[in-house]
Protein backbone atom coordinates (compact mmCIF):
# COMPACT_ATOMS: atom_id res chain seq x y z
CA UNK A 1 0.00 0.00 0.00
CA UNK A 2 2.76 2.52 0.48
CA UNK A 3 5.01 0.98 -2.09
CA UNK A 4 4.08 4.56 -4.32
CA UNK A 5 4.35 6.58 -1.27
CA UNK A 6 7.82 7.74 -0.08
CA UNK A 7 8.60 8.49 3.58
CA UNK A 8 8.31 12.34 3.12
CA UNK A 9 4.70 11.26 1.51
CA UNK A 10 3.85 9.36 4.50
CA UNK A 11 5.00 11.71 6.65
CA UNK A 12 3.01 14.42 5.11
CA UNK A 13 0.32 12.33 5.16
CA UNK A 14 0.47 11.50 8.91
CA UNK A 15 0.83 15.74 9.34
CA UNK A 16 -2.12 16.31 7.40
CA UNK A 17 -4.25 13.62 9.47
CA UNK A 18 -3.17 14.58 12.93
CA UNK A 19 -5.20 17.61 12.08
CA UNK A 20 -8.41 16.26 11.55
CA UNK A 21 -10.93 17.97 14.22
CA UNK A 22 -11.00 14.95 16.91
CA UNK A 23 -13.53 16.56 18.27
CA UNK A 24 -16.28 16.79 15.35
CA UNK A 25 -14.99 13.98 13.13
CA UNK A 26 -15.67 9.75 13.11
CA UNK A 27 -11.79 8.71 13.62
CA UNK A 28 -11.81 5.54 11.76
CA UNK A 29 -9.68 3.28 13.67
CA UNK A 30 -9.10 -0.97 14.22
CA UNK A 31 -8.94 -2.47 17.28
CA UNK A 32 -7.47 -5.68 18.36
CA UNK A 33 -9.95 -8.07 19.92
CA UNK A 34 -8.75 -10.55 23.37
CA UNK A 35 -10.38 -12.65 25.52
CA UNK A 36 -9.39 -14.62 28.01
CA UNK A 37 -7.01 -16.76 25.92
CA UNK A 38 -5.51 -14.36 23.90
CA UNK A 39 -6.72 -12.51 20.58
CA UNK A 40 -9.74 -14.02 19.22
CA UNK A 41 -7.52 -15.52 15.87
CA UNK A 42 -9.56 -15.96 12.53
CA UNK A 43 -12.52 -13.44 13.04
CA UNK A 44 -11.62 -11.26 9.91
CA UNK A 45 -10.00 -13.10 7.17
CA UNK A 46 -10.05 -10.11 5.00
CA UNK A 47 -8.51 -8.05 7.76
CA UNK A 48 -4.74 -9.98 7.52
CA UNK A 49 -3.51 -7.88 5.55
CA UNK A 50 -3.87 -5.35 7.40
CA UNK A 51 -0.70 -6.28 9.82
CA UNK A 52 1.72 -6.27 6.77
CA UNK A 53 0.17 -2.80 6.18
CA UNK A 54 1.27 -1.62 9.41
CA UNK A 55 4.23 -3.09 9.76
CA UNK A 56 5.32 -0.96 6.14
CA UNK A 57 4.17 1.77 7.64
CA UNK A 58 6.18 1.91 10.79
CA UNK A 59 9.50 0.93 8.33
CA UNK A 60 8.01 4.08 6.58
CA UNK A 61 8.10 6.20 9.53
CA UNK A 62 11.59 5.35 10.09
CA UNK A 63 13.53 8.34 8.92
CA UNK A 64 10.66 10.76 10.63
CA UNK A 65 11.91 8.45 13.83
CA UNK A 66 15.48 8.91 13.44
CA UNK A 67 15.21 12.42 13.00
CA UNK A 68 12.10 13.63 15.06
CA UNK A 69 11.37 11.07 17.66
CA UNK A 70 8.65 7.80 17.19
CA UNK A 71 5.15 8.05 15.16
CA UNK A 72 2.63 7.92 17.63
CA UNK A 73 1.66 4.04 16.21
CA UNK A 74 -1.87 5.21 17.14
CA UNK A 75 -1.57 7.38 14.40
CA UNK A 76 -0.50 4.77 12.09
CA UNK A 77 -3.10 2.48 12.51
CA UNK A 78 -5.79 5.18 11.77
CA UNK A 79 -4.12 6.21 8.39
CA UNK A 80 -4.39 2.76 7.48
CA UNK A 81 -7.88 2.60 9.27
CA UNK A 82 -8.67 5.79 7.31
CA UNK A 83 -7.04 4.76 3.91
CA UNK A 84 -9.07 1.67 3.60
CA UNK A 85 -12.40 2.51 5.65
CA UNK A 86 -12.66 6.14 5.74
CA UNK A 87 -15.89 7.42 4.42
CA UNK A 88 -13.61 8.62 1.46
CA UNK A 89 -11.95 5.41 1.00
CA UNK A 90 -15.58 4.10 1.23
CA UNK A 91 -16.95 6.46 -1.22
CA UNK A 92 -13.89 5.50 -3.90
CA UNK A 93 -14.89 1.53 -3.93
CA UNK A 94 -17.14 -0.99 -3.12
CA UNK A 95 -14.05 -3.04 -1.51
CA UNK A 96 -12.33 -1.56 1.54
CA UNK A 97 -10.46 -4.61 2.28
CA UNK A 98 -6.57 -4.00 1.97
CA UNK A 99 -6.31 -2.31 -1.78
CA UNK A 100 -5.68 1.40 -0.79
CA UNK B 1 7.45 -0.56 18.07
CA UNK B 2 6.78 -2.75 20.65
CA UNK B 3 3.10 -1.55 20.56
CA UNK B 4 3.37 -1.55 16.44
CA UNK B 5 4.22 -5.49 16.47
CA UNK B 6 1.81 -6.80 18.90
CA UNK B 7 -0.77 -4.92 17.23
CA UNK B 8 0.31 -6.09 13.55
CA UNK B 9 0.18 -9.64 15.19
CA UNK B 10 -2.86 -9.47 16.09
CA UNK B 11 -4.32 -8.25 12.73
CA UNK B 12 -2.01 -10.89 10.98
CA UNK B 13 -4.56 -13.36 12.98
CA UNK B 14 -7.71 -11.77 12.12
CA UNK B 15 -8.60 -10.34 15.28
CA UNK B 16 -9.94 -7.20 14.54
CA UNK B 17 -12.75 -5.12 14.80
CA UNK B 18 -13.16 -1.80 13.18
CA UNK B 19 -14.41 1.36 14.70
CA UNK B 20 -15.33 4.86 14.07
CA UNK B 21 -14.65 7.31 17.46
CA UNK B 22 -16.88 10.22 17.55
CA UNK B 23 -17.50 13.18 20.21
CA UNK B 24 -19.28 16.00 19.38
CA UNK B 25 -21.77 15.68 16.92
CA UNK B 26 -22.91 19.28 15.66
CA UNK B 27 -25.84 19.94 14.24
CA UNK B 28 -23.97 21.49 11.23
CA UNK B 29 -22.49 18.44 10.31
CA UNK B 30 -25.49 16.51 10.15
CA UNK B 31 -25.35 15.85 6.78
CA UNK B 32 -21.34 14.65 6.57
CA UNK B 33 -22.62 12.60 9.21
CA UNK B 34 -25.79 10.81 7.32
CA UNK B 35 -23.15 10.56 4.04
CA UNK B 36 -21.04 8.50 6.15
CA UNK B 37 -23.08 6.46 8.26
CA UNK B 38 -25.07 5.84 5.05
CA UNK B 39 -21.60 4.34 3.65
CA UNK B 40 -21.07 2.38 6.68
CA UNK B 41 -24.56 0.50 6.42
CA UNK B 42 -23.54 -0.34 2.99
CA UNK B 43 -20.43 -2.33 3.56
CA UNK B 44 -20.78 -3.11 7.62
CA UNK B 45 -22.82 -4.70 10.19
CA UNK B 46 -24.01 -2.87 13.56
CA UNK B 47 -21.87 -5.00 16.58
CA UNK B 48 -24.46 -5.12 19.85
CA UNK B 49 -22.61 -5.90 23.10
CA UNK B 50 -24.26 -8.97 22.66
CA UNK B 51 -23.05 -9.51 19.19
CA UNK B 52 -19.46 -8.92 20.48
CA UNK B 53 -19.74 -11.54 23.72
CA UNK B 54 -20.59 -14.13 20.70
CA UNK B 55 -17.68 -13.35 18.71
CA UNK B 56 -14.90 -13.03 21.25
CA UNK B 57 -16.29 -16.25 23.20
CA UNK B 58 -16.88 -17.85 20.10
CA UNK B 59 -14.33 -16.61 17.75
CA UNK B 60 -17.32 -16.72 15.31
CA UNK B 61 -18.74 -13.41 13.25
CA UNK B 62 -22.58 -14.52 12.58
CA UNK B 63 -23.24 -11.64 10.55
CA UNK B 64 -22.62 -11.35 6.66
CA UNK B 65 -20.63 -7.66 6.42
CA UNK B 66 -17.90 -6.92 8.85
CA UNK B 67 -18.82 -5.72 11.88
CA UNK B 68 -18.27 -1.94 12.81
CA UNK B 69 -18.58 0.03 15.99
CA UNK B 70 -19.47 3.28 16.09
CA UNK B 71 -18.40 4.80 19.31
CA UNK B 72 -19.48 7.73 21.01
CA UNK B 73 -17.53 9.12 23.83
CA UNK B 74 -18.51 11.71 26.91
CA UNK B 75 -21.95 11.59 26.53
CA UNK B 76 -22.87 14.79 24.85
CA UNK B 77 -26.35 15.83 23.72
CA UNK B 78 -25.93 16.10 20.26
CA UNK B 79 -24.97 12.52 20.02
CA UNK B 80 -28.58 12.31 20.69
CA UNK B 81 -30.48 15.04 19.22
CA UNK B 82 -28.01 13.92 16.05
CA UNK B 83 -26.03 11.11 15.41
CA UNK B 84 -28.98 8.71 17.23
CA UNK B 85 -31.72 9.78 14.26
CA UNK B 86 -29.29 8.73 11.83
CA UNK B 87 -27.66 5.39 13.08
CA UNK B 88 -31.58 4.69 13.62
CA UNK B 89 -32.36 5.76 9.34
CA UNK B 90 -29.15 3.49 8.32
CA UNK B 91 -29.98 0.77 10.89
CA UNK B 92 -27.06 1.00 12.59
CA UNK B 93 -25.85 0.70 16.57
CA UNK B 94 -23.88 3.39 18.04
CA UNK B 95 -21.74 2.37 21.38
CA UNK B 96 -22.46 5.22 23.44
CA UNK B 97 -19.26 5.82 26.05
CA UNK B 98 -21.20 8.01 28.89
CA UNK B 99 -18.82 10.06 32.00
CA UNK B 100 -22.17 9.96 34.21
CA UNK B 101 -21.02 13.03 36.36
CA UNK B 102 -21.14 15.14 33.49
CA UNK B 103 -24.60 13.92 32.68
CA UNK B 104 -25.76 14.16 36.57
CA UNK B 105 -23.67 17.71 36.77
CA UNK B 106 -25.93 20.83 37.78
CA UNK B 107 -23.49 23.17 35.93
CA UNK B 108 -21.96 20.94 32.55
CA UNK B 109 -20.11 23.66 31.38
CA UNK B 110 -17.78 24.20 34.97
CA UNK B 111 -18.03 20.14 34.75
CA UNK B 112 -16.16 20.11 31.19
CA UNK B 113 -14.23 22.94 31.66
CA UNK B 114 -13.33 21.00 35.29
CA UNK B 115 -12.30 17.36 33.70
CA UNK B 116 -11.45 17.92 30.58
CA UNK B 117 -14.33 17.50 28.40
CA UNK B 118 -14.60 19.56 25.28
CA UNK B 119 -16.63 22.17 24.76
CA UNK B 120 -18.42 22.64 21.20
CA UNK B 121 -18.12 25.86 20.01
CA UNK B 122 -21.96 25.84 18.55
CA UNK B 123 -23.06 25.14 22.15
CA UNK B 124 -24.05 27.82 24.81
CA UNK B 125 -23.72 28.14 28.37
CA UNK B 126 -27.42 28.13 28.87
CA UNK B 127 -28.17 25.25 27.19
CA UNK B 128 -27.72 21.53 28.24
CA UNK B 129 -24.81 20.33 26.88
CA UNK B 130 -24.77 16.89 27.97
CA UNK B 131 -27.13 13.70 27.28
CA UNK B 132 -30.26 13.78 30.11
CA UNK B 133 -30.38 10.39 32.31
CA UNK B 134 -34.18 10.12 30.07
CA UNK B 135 -31.52 10.20 27.13
CA UNK B 136 -29.12 7.72 28.36
CA UNK B 137 -32.13 5.03 29.14
CA UNK B 138 -33.58 5.71 25.68
CA UNK B 139 -30.22 4.78 24.23
CA UNK B 140 -30.09 1.91 26.65
CA UNK B 141 -31.13 -1.26 24.50
CA UNK B 142 -31.35 0.04 20.85
CA UNK B 143 -27.96 1.24 21.14
CA UNK B 144 -24.94 0.25 23.92
CA UNK B 145 -24.52 2.61 27.13
CA UNK B 146 -21.24 2.14 28.28
CA UNK B 147 -19.03 3.88 31.02
CA UNK B 148 -16.21 6.22 29.84
CA UNK B 149 -15.85 6.71 34.41
CA UNK B 150 -17.40 9.25 36.43
CA UNK B 151 -15.22 12.11 35.88
CA UNK B 152 -13.66 11.41 32.53
CA UNK B 153 -10.86 9.84 34.37
CA UNK B 154 -7.71 8.05 33.48
CA UNK B 155 -6.29 4.72 34.70
CA UNK B 156 -3.42 5.72 36.63
CA UNK B 157 -4.78 7.97 39.35
CA UNK B 158 -4.62 6.66 42.70
CA UNK B 159 -6.97 3.41 43.69
CA UNK B 160 -9.29 5.10 45.91
CA UNK B 161 -10.24 6.94 43.52
CA UNK B 162 -10.17 4.58 40.73
CA UNK B 163 -12.63 2.14 42.42
CA UNK B 164 -14.78 5.73 42.76
CA UNK B 165 -14.64 6.50 38.85
CA UNK B 166 -15.49 2.29 38.24
CA UNK B 167 -17.66 1.23 40.77
CA UNK B 168 -18.90 4.95 41.06
CA UNK B 169 -19.79 5.52 37.26
CA UNK B 170 -21.38 1.89 37.48
CA UNK B 171 -23.50 2.49 40.42
CA UNK B 172 -24.95 5.68 38.57
CA UNK B 173 -25.73 2.92 35.71
CA UNK B 174 -27.52 0.90 38.10
CA UNK B 175 -29.73 3.38 39.74
CA UNK B 176 -30.85 5.30 36.57
CA UNK B 177 -31.02 2.32 34.24
CA UNK B 178 -31.70 -0.52 36.73
CA UNK B 179 -28.90 -2.45 35.48
CA UNK B 180 -25.00 -2.37 35.46
CA UNK B 181 -23.17 -1.20 31.98
CA UNK B 182 -21.05 -3.96 29.83
CA UNK B 183 -17.99 -1.60 28.71
CA UNK B 184 -15.64 0.83 30.11
CA UNK B 185 -13.16 2.96 27.83
CA UNK B 186 -10.61 4.83 30.58
CA UNK B 187 -9.70 8.88 29.60
CA UNK B 188 -6.63 8.11 27.69
CA UNK B 189 -7.42 5.00 26.25
CA UNK B 190 -5.56 2.31 28.99
CA UNK B 191 -6.24 -1.31 28.20
CA UNK B 192 -6.39 -3.35 31.55
CA UNK B 193 -3.47 -5.10 31.82
CA UNK B 194 -1.30 -1.77 32.12
CA UNK B 195 -2.45 -0.13 36.01
CA UNK B 196 -3.02 -3.26 38.12
CA UNK B 197 -4.97 -0.96 40.06
CA UNK B 198 -7.24 0.00 37.55
CA UNK B 199 -7.35 -3.29 37.05
CA UNK B 200 -8.62 -4.32 40.44
CA UNK B 201 -11.44 -1.50 39.99
CA UNK B 202 -12.85 -2.76 36.65
CA UNK B 203 -12.88 -6.04 38.39
CA UNK B 204 -14.54 -5.00 41.50
CA UNK B 205 -16.79 -2.75 39.35
CA UNK B 206 -17.34 -6.29 37.00
CA UNK B 207 -17.75 -4.65 33.43
CA UNK B 208 -17.04 -7.43 31.21
CA UNK B 209 -14.96 -4.95 28.55
CA UNK B 210 -12.33 -3.02 28.41
CA UNK B 211 -12.36 -0.79 25.16
CA UNK B 212 -8.86 0.86 24.83
CA UNK B 213 -6.83 2.59 22.47
CA UNK B 214 -5.65 -0.72 20.72
CA UNK B 215 -7.64 -3.45 21.50
CA UNK B 216 -11.02 -4.44 22.99
CA UNK B 217 -10.36 -6.99 26.11
CA UNK B 218 -13.20 -9.75 27.23
CA UNK B 219 -12.66 -10.13 30.67
CA UNK B 220 -15.48 -12.42 31.65
CA UNK B 221 -18.76 -14.10 31.16
CA UNK B 222 -21.62 -11.72 31.16
CA UNK B 223 -24.57 -12.84 33.68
Amino acid sequence: MTGNLGPGDLQAALALLSKRNYGEEGIPMMLVLENESGVVAGLDPSASCLGALLREAARGSAPHTREHGAVNPALLIEWIADRTFGPAALAQTGDEACDA
Amino acid sequence: MLEIDAVATGFDAGAVIRTVNFHLTPERRRAEYDRQFALYARDFDPVTAEDLDRVMATGQWHKSKPGLILAFYNGYRNNFDVARPLLDRHGLVGWFFVVTGFVSAADQWSFAADHNITCGSDETPDVRMALSWDEVAALDGPHVVASHTRTHSGASVDPGRLREEASGSQGDFRQRLGHPVRALAWNGGAAYGEHPAADQAVDAAGFQFVVSNFKVQRLRDWT
